[in-house]
């Protein structure tokens, strides 16, 4: 197969393929996200270190657990269980923490930490480009590391 | 009298590292010299640290309650294996097994370093100033051999699920290999700091250690994690816990240096990065040690109670400002001049790594401590739990995977397009291919979808490398993939490494994303059918050992016409412990576990309550994680043959 051929069946295989991703994806119906587990996933056991309501074997994350779905069943929104929630237990409840207030820098530090990362790296001073081997050269190298790795 | 002979041994490996500082330093000023004077320091230093662990290990196994530590570990009762694992079940006794594995490397590291040997005495002299502080606080504030007045009867014995598997024995000595192996790079690191050395030996030289103590830092995370799910009933491996993010963070900034120390070898780069990462590696070991063993954990309010979190955070701010004092002062001495041709090479992808695993160490520690930051200087309780962490770290982990499937075919230097597109044709063809069929079998999750493409590029672009580099060799096909590892074992250990490291990916993608969990309730002889599988609860069982009495529910576990088994899910209850402590039972399937864990079983006991959960492709977590710490041994066992040394060889020199 020459070259030409190669690089043909391979742009058509990877099209092809993302194609049939795309059509999936997209045909499938929206999924409803289950708000009961996704709530329960998102406050804190009271009574627990750091495991969610979801996660905790405690007996008051199963009662909670209890709450949420009366809550949500009621037509209570997602704010307004967490509202509830934050208003019974405090703020501590929330295993995601807002992004404004006292955890505002929760979410400008990491920001602030990449976006500094990428200067830093970027902004690497370079010498002037060399320029890639010729390809009579990169026989050679090849040649030679095959002559040098041959037992 | 065992009281007496541990405090003695303290005492001599605390002298013992303070002679060892001084005659480094000593030498080190002298160029080097009279390296023979260190020999006792090190000597002392491990038979003390020996004695002292042995002298706890006899008080244990001779149940003298005399001494509190033993008292309050350890009771008449407790087997033989977790008697041995109590030398490690609480903080005084954790610090000796930390003093212990500490001058088994200095030992280590003392028979490499010869006459004249400026770096390696300086290096010494720094793992003696961190002995000074570890055996200095096991003769204050941490001391195991405190007698009590008033000798009890029994002890009052370890945590129960401290008690509850074999795996406590191993997980936190080979955590401890992990982070105290972490001691000799920032030793060799502050050494050529210190010695304004520019050169790349320090690399070359603790390039064995940091394997040793990355490769053992893995398998401790590995068997911390089984633990979780094993013992611990409430369903999961990794729950973003302060504790699990300590030994998380030196991990990501270890694997950061294991690939920067491949630039600076391979390019001349990097170097005074690579100073700055092992500094802080080692500064995050001793900040975990602080997050665990300090109570800063619970509440902010209980490290106070004992002078261990103090003096801990005290040292941790020493090695801070030591250290990056140091760095800031000297390291314009170590940096490197080369700089970078191209972003778009191996350098650069080496580099995105660096960044993306810094980034992720970083993130990791702003959540572990933010709250307890907080918490300190205003008293305000905020949360910062997985639904955060998984926010940053899926994003960053899927960049990452990227990196890792193109990283290793990159040509140094520059990257021309063409030759990227030509290795990189077939794979990204497997890549596209497995996409749609994993979409087609009925993945919906973007997530789950892009993780199982990405780890279909990283392996089938190892394959591919493999398969072509043994094709272009003289020897016959067959013998030249047997031969490929010898050829470079730290190029292909580390592939062997990221084989691992995408099949963990794979499985965490699975199991976090397609788990499902069960309450089920069920009277003796009722079943119950969920998810395709069959439940019966054929009756209760009781059983006496000699140091805890389990209660716990019958079940048989059937799909369709096949029998899977029978589990027992249990509850532990352990003499003077209030709380039963969950024992679930695991069944593994090679589609998925049915993991089963008693909530309630009734007076009478005809009733029990059961949490049911699913995971998949929990194995392949497992496996994958053995392949990955078998990839940091390959590297380590293996040493490049240059041709060379082989001739060398071949001609007896």
């Amino acid at each position: 197969m020459s070259e030409r051929v190669r690089n043909g069946v391979a742009g058509a295989v990877i099209a092809l393929s993302l194609g049939v991703v795309v059509i999936v994806l997209a045909g499938s119906p929206p999924s409803h996200a289950d708000r009961v587990a996704h709530l329960a996933s998102i406050l804190k056991c009271p009574v627990c270190a750091s495991e969610s309501i979801a996660s905790s074997p405690s007996d008051l994350a199963r009662q909670l657990h209890v709450v949420i779905e009366e809550r949500v069943a009621e037509g209570w929104t997602d704010d307004e269980v967490i509202a509830f929630f934050v208003s019974t237990y405090g703020d501590d409840v929330l295993l995601d923490p807002p992004g404004g207030g006292r955890t505002a820098l929760l979410w400008v530090l990491p920001m602030l930490a990449a976006v500094a990362g990428v200067i830093a790296v970027t902004s690497r001073r370079r010498r002037s480009a060399t320029p890639p081997l010729e390809e009579s050269d990169r026989h050679r190298v090849e040649a030679a590391l095959r002559e040098r790795e041959s037992p | 009298m065992i009281a007496s002979l541990g405090i003695a041994s303290v005492a001599l490996a605390l002298a013992s590292a303070i002679a060892l500082a001084v005659t480094g330093f000593r030498a080190f000023i002298r160029g080097g010299e009279g390296t023979t004077s260190l020999r006792l320091p090190v000597w002392g230093l491990l038979a003390g640290a020996i004695v002292a662990m042995g002298a706890l290990e006899i008080a244990l196994l001779t149940d003298d309650f005399s001494l509190r530590y033993v008292a309050e570990n350890h009771t008449r009762d407790t087997p033989l294996l977790f008697t041995i694992a109590a030398a490690w079940a609480a903080l005084e006794g954790s610090i000796v097994l930390w003093g212990l594995v500490l001058a088994g490397y200095a030992f280590w590291v003392h028979r490499s370093v010869g006459e004249g040997d400026r770096i390696g005495v300086a290096a010494l002299a720094v793992i003696g100033l961190v002995g000074i502080f570890f055996f200095g606080m096991m003769l204050t504030a941490a001391n195991p051999f405190v007698t009590l007045a008033v000798v009890p009867a029994d002890g009052s014995g370890a945590n129960p699920l401290l008690q509850n598997h074999i795996l406590m024995a191993i997980h936190p000595p080979m955590l401890y290999l992990g982070y105290v192996g972490m001691t000799v790079p920032f030793a060799f690191a502050i050494a050529s700091l210190l010695g304004g050395d520019s050169t790349t030996v320090w690399l070359e030289r603790t390039r064995r250690w940091t394997l040793t103590a990355w490769t053992f830092l893995t398998l401790g995370i590995l068997l911390g994690a089984w633990w979780s799910y094993e013992v611990l009933g409430w369903g999961g491996y990794w729950a973003w816990d302060p504790v699990e993010n300590a030994s998380f963070l030196p991990w990501l900034t270890a694997t950061a240096f294991v690939h920067s120390a491949v630039v600076q070898r391979r390019r001349g780069m990097l170097q005074a990065w690579n100073v700055a990462l092992v500094i802080g590696t080692f500064a995050l070991t001793i900040l975990g040690t602080f997050l665990t063993r300090s109570g800063v954990v619970a509440s902010v309010h209980s490290f106070t109670q004992s002078a261990v979190g103090p003096a801990l955070l005290g040292f941790l701010l020493l090695v801070l400002v030591a250290g990056f004092g140091l760095f800031a002062f000297r390291g314009h001495l170590v940096a490197s001049t080369p700089r970078l041709d191209s972003l778009a090479s191996r350098e650069g992808v080496f580099l995105l790594n660096n960044l993306l695993l810094a980034l992720f160490a970083f993130v990791v520690l702003i959540g572990t401590i933010y709250p307890m930051i907080l918490e300190a200087f205003t008293g305000d309780r905020v949360s910062v739990g997985a639904p955060w962490f998984d926010r940053a770290a899926v994003p960053i982990s899927l960049v990452l995977l990227f990196a890792l499937g193109f990283g290793p075919i990159t040509p140094y230097r520059q990257a021309r397009p063409g030759i990227l597109w030509e290795r990189l044709r077939g794979p990204l063809q497997a890549t596209a291919v497995a996409a749609a069929l994993v979409a087609v079998a009925g993945v919906r999750s973007i997530t789950v979808l892009t993780t199982f493409a990405l780890a279909t590029l990283i392996i089938s672009a190892i394959v591919r490398q493999a398969h072509f580099t043994a094709r272009s060799r003289p020897t016959s096909y067959v013998r030249a993939v047997g031969g490929l590892y010898r050829s470079d074992p730290g190029y292909w250990g580390g592939m062997v490494a990221h084989v691992g490291v995408a099949l963990v990916a794979i499985a965490i993608a699975f199991s976090g994303s397609f788990d499902s969990r069960d309450t089920v309730t069920l009277e003796v002889g009722e079943s119950a059918r969920l998810h395709g599988y069959t439940l019966t609860y054929s009756g209760p069982f009781f059983s006496e050992q000699d140091h805890r009495t389990l209660i716990g529910a019958t079940i048989v576990l059937t799909r369709g016409e096949s029998g899977l088994g029978t589990l027992q899910p249990a509850l532990t209850q352990y003499p003077n412990q209030v709380q039963a402590v969950p024992t679930p039972a695991v069944h593994t399937g090679l589609r998925e576990d049915v993991y089963l864990s008693l909530v309630r079983i009734e007076e009478g006991t005809a009733r029990v309550t059961i949490d049911v959960f699913r995971f998949p492709l929990m194995w392949l977590l497992w496996l994958g994680g053995l392949v990955v710490v078998s990839g940091g041994a390959l590297s380590f066992f293996g040493r490049r043959r240059l041709r060379s040394e082989a001739t060398l060889e071949a001609v007896g020199v």
